[in-house]
């Protein structure tokens, strides 16, 4: 998943706090060595060597976090085992009574490898972390809980304190994360928005362009059309026949751009309407208020049984002409093909039986129905209903 | 004979009707021009006008309309595209029917003679924009005459119609009657404003009152 700048910019921000906490807790150590009081570790070479690779892994450790934005289970794993070591180890080598002093410089940096889980490992990796480095500091300091004056309140404040620090720690990595979540969400949104924006400008731009350009056809190429059709300029027959239908198609393309769609029912009962025109039948296409945003299968299921209304009317009526209209009532739409043809029976005769079942069928298969009316001499009605 | 006057701007147009109608024995052709003023001005009086929707000199349709009812022609509005909005205000402004020019000359000459006889029926296109009239202020039609208008308007033959909703032929031509004079009533304070106005430019009125 691709992050958002805020989140990326928060992994940072995390990154670098655990290492500046880290350094923060080695530094004081310095102090102690300055002072030279070695006399309160039994063996204080080991301490300080230990001291000085300690800190060279927690260099290391954290040069990579920098580079790889945060940490994976295995630098995470290898830091807390590097710090138990380091706890046992110089709790060990502490005199008694120092053990629960400054002189145990392994504690402080303890509680950062425990933060440093709960923030990049999440919460059962981090309570695990805690406890374990809890329990380490306990073992270190062992010789510290017997003996005359025993350190016990000492030692379980420090134990305490580790554990809460760590999800005091994981409380603010997860608001911090949260907050930048947020944020990106956010950006996100605002961008998306800002691109429906676009796009809605370019198609407003696009339909502008189609009205100017509808308007150019109706002045000059569809009165043409017209004018030849009707025999202006002593054209022939056949040609009049192909101006005709040439230009019932640009009349309902020219009425159909304020609805807008090229691919809406309009435009697409435009296209059958102009292919049964090729076929010898004049009709009359009308069409108002209908909704330019119905389904593509309903669109397709009507203009389909449409045309077969009409194919029926050139092999059956005995009529050149026919009307298809389309009215949208909200979310409802009623197209109608009736010719005044010489009709048929819809009971009893085959071809009726047989158009009314496959328009039904069709207009079924997307939610609609078809009523088919005619009578022999009265011509013939197909109405198809469709509704959200 | 029923003499007609012709408005378009398409000079083809009008030279194309001339040439059809020069055949027909009951209609001539008299006057054409381009707009209604030239009409106007050529001071002549046809029984039925044939005038284009929407003419290039920008005129209302319903205007044109009224300025040549007033003149005492009955009109018959064409178009190219069957404009909704501009069929109904022509209706109103008392035009006598519509058509679009995709019907070719038998049409147009069926109008005329049935405009002449005093009989037209409205044409399909000219239900379906009446049908489809969604303005606030409109004529009311009952639910019977609605439901006729809408199935004569998808192109059922009147008789057809009638049936489909349960009345005689003869019952649905009054239908069809009753929804014109409604829609001629509507137009009626429009057109006397009109009248009154054309009668004050003609006195002299509007540019100069009497003191």
């Amino acid at each position: 998943m691709e992050l958002g700048a805020a989140t990326r910019g928060a992994e940072r921000w995390l990154v670098g706090a655990t290492g500046l906490l880290r350094l923060v807790q080695l530094l004081p150590w310095l102090a102690v060595a300055a002072g030279g009081r070695w006399h309160t570790y039994r063996g204080p070479v080991v301490v300080a060597v230990l001291y000085v690779g300690y800190a060279c892994w927690a260099m290391v450790l954290f040069w990579n976090g920098r580079r790889r934005q945060g940490f994976s289970a295995q630098w995470v794993v290898a830091d807390v085992a590097i710090s138990v070591g380091c706890l046992v180890a110089v709790g060990s080598l502490c005199e008694p009574e120092y053990a629960t002093t400054w002189q145990n410089w392994a504690l402080a940096p303890a509680m950062g490898a425990a933060i440093l889980s709960v923030v990049f490992r999440g919460w059962p990796g981090g309570v695990i972390a805690g406890i374990t480095l809890s329990l380490a500091y306990v073992i270190g300091v062992r010789g510290d809980l017997t003996g005359p004056a025993p350190a016990t309140g000492t030692v379980i404040g420090n134990a305490a304190s580790l554990m809460a620090f760590t999800i005091a720690a994981g409380l603010v990595a997860d608001r911090q994360r949260s907050t930048a979540r947020r944020t990106d969400r956010a950006t996100a949104e605002a961008l998306r928005a800002q691109e429906a924006e676009a796009t809605a400008e370019a198609r407003r731009a696009r339909l502008e362009e189609r009205v100017r350009q509808y308007g150019l056809l109706h002045d000059n190429v569809l009165t043409t059309l017209t004018l030849l059709s009707a025999g202006v300029g002593g054209v022939s027959p056949e040609l009049r026949e192909r101006c005709k239908m040439d230009a019932s198609f640009l009349r309902a393309l020219v009425s159909a751009v304020n609805d807008a769609s090229p691919e809406g029912l309009n435009a697409a009962l435009g296209r059958v309407t102009y292919d049964q025109g090729l076929l010898g039948l004049q009709i009359h296409h009308s069409h108002d208020g209908v909704a330019q945003d119905l389904p593509r299968p309903v669109v397709e299921a009507i203009a389909q049984a449409v045309k077969e209304a009409l194919n029926n009317v050139a092999k059956h009526a005995r009529t050149a002409e026919a009307w298809v209209t389309a009215e949208g009532h909200g979310g409802s739409v009623v197209v109608s093909v009736a010719d005044h043809g010489c009709g048929f029976d819809t009971a009893t005769t085959r071809a009726g039986q047989g158009i009314t079942r496959s328009l039904r069928q069709r207009m079924a298969a997307v939610g609609g129905e078809v009523e088919i009316d005619s009578r022999p001499g009265e011509g013939t009605y197909v109405e198809i209903r469709w509704a959200t | 004979m029923i003499t007609v006057g012709a408005i378009d701007d398409d000079r083809m147009l009008l030279e194309m009707l001339k040439s059809w109608m020069s055949a027909l024995p009951d209609i001539e052709l008299r006057n054409t021009a381009a707009t209604v003023d030239e009409y106007v001005r050529l001071g002549v009086l046809d029984q039925i006008v044939l005038l284009d929707l929407n003419l290039k000199d920008d005129s209302s349709p319903a205007e044109n309309v009224m300025r040549l009812a007033t003149l005492g022609c009955k009109v018959l509005v064409v178009s190219i595209i069957a404009d909704q909005k501009y069929v109904i205000a022509t209706l109103e402004a008392g035009a006598q029917g519509y058509l679009t020019k995709d019907h070719g000359p038998d049409a147009l000459v069926t109008s005329i003679r049935q405009i002449a006889a005093g009989d037209l029926t409205p044409s399909p296109e000219l239900a379906f924009a009446v049908t489809r009239d969604n303005r606030p202020v409109r004529p009311s039609l009952s639910a019977q005459e609605r439901r006729l208008l809408s199935y004569y308007a998808r192109g059922m033959t009147l008789e057809s119609a009638a049936r489909r909703i349960g009345v005689s032929a003869r019952t649905a031509e009054d239908y069809l009657n009753r929804v014109r004079k409604k829609y001629e009533e509507a137009g009626r304070p429009a057109r006397t404003k009109l009248e009154l106005a054309q009668r004050f430019r003609e006195d002299g009125l509007e540019d100069e009152p009497r003191l």
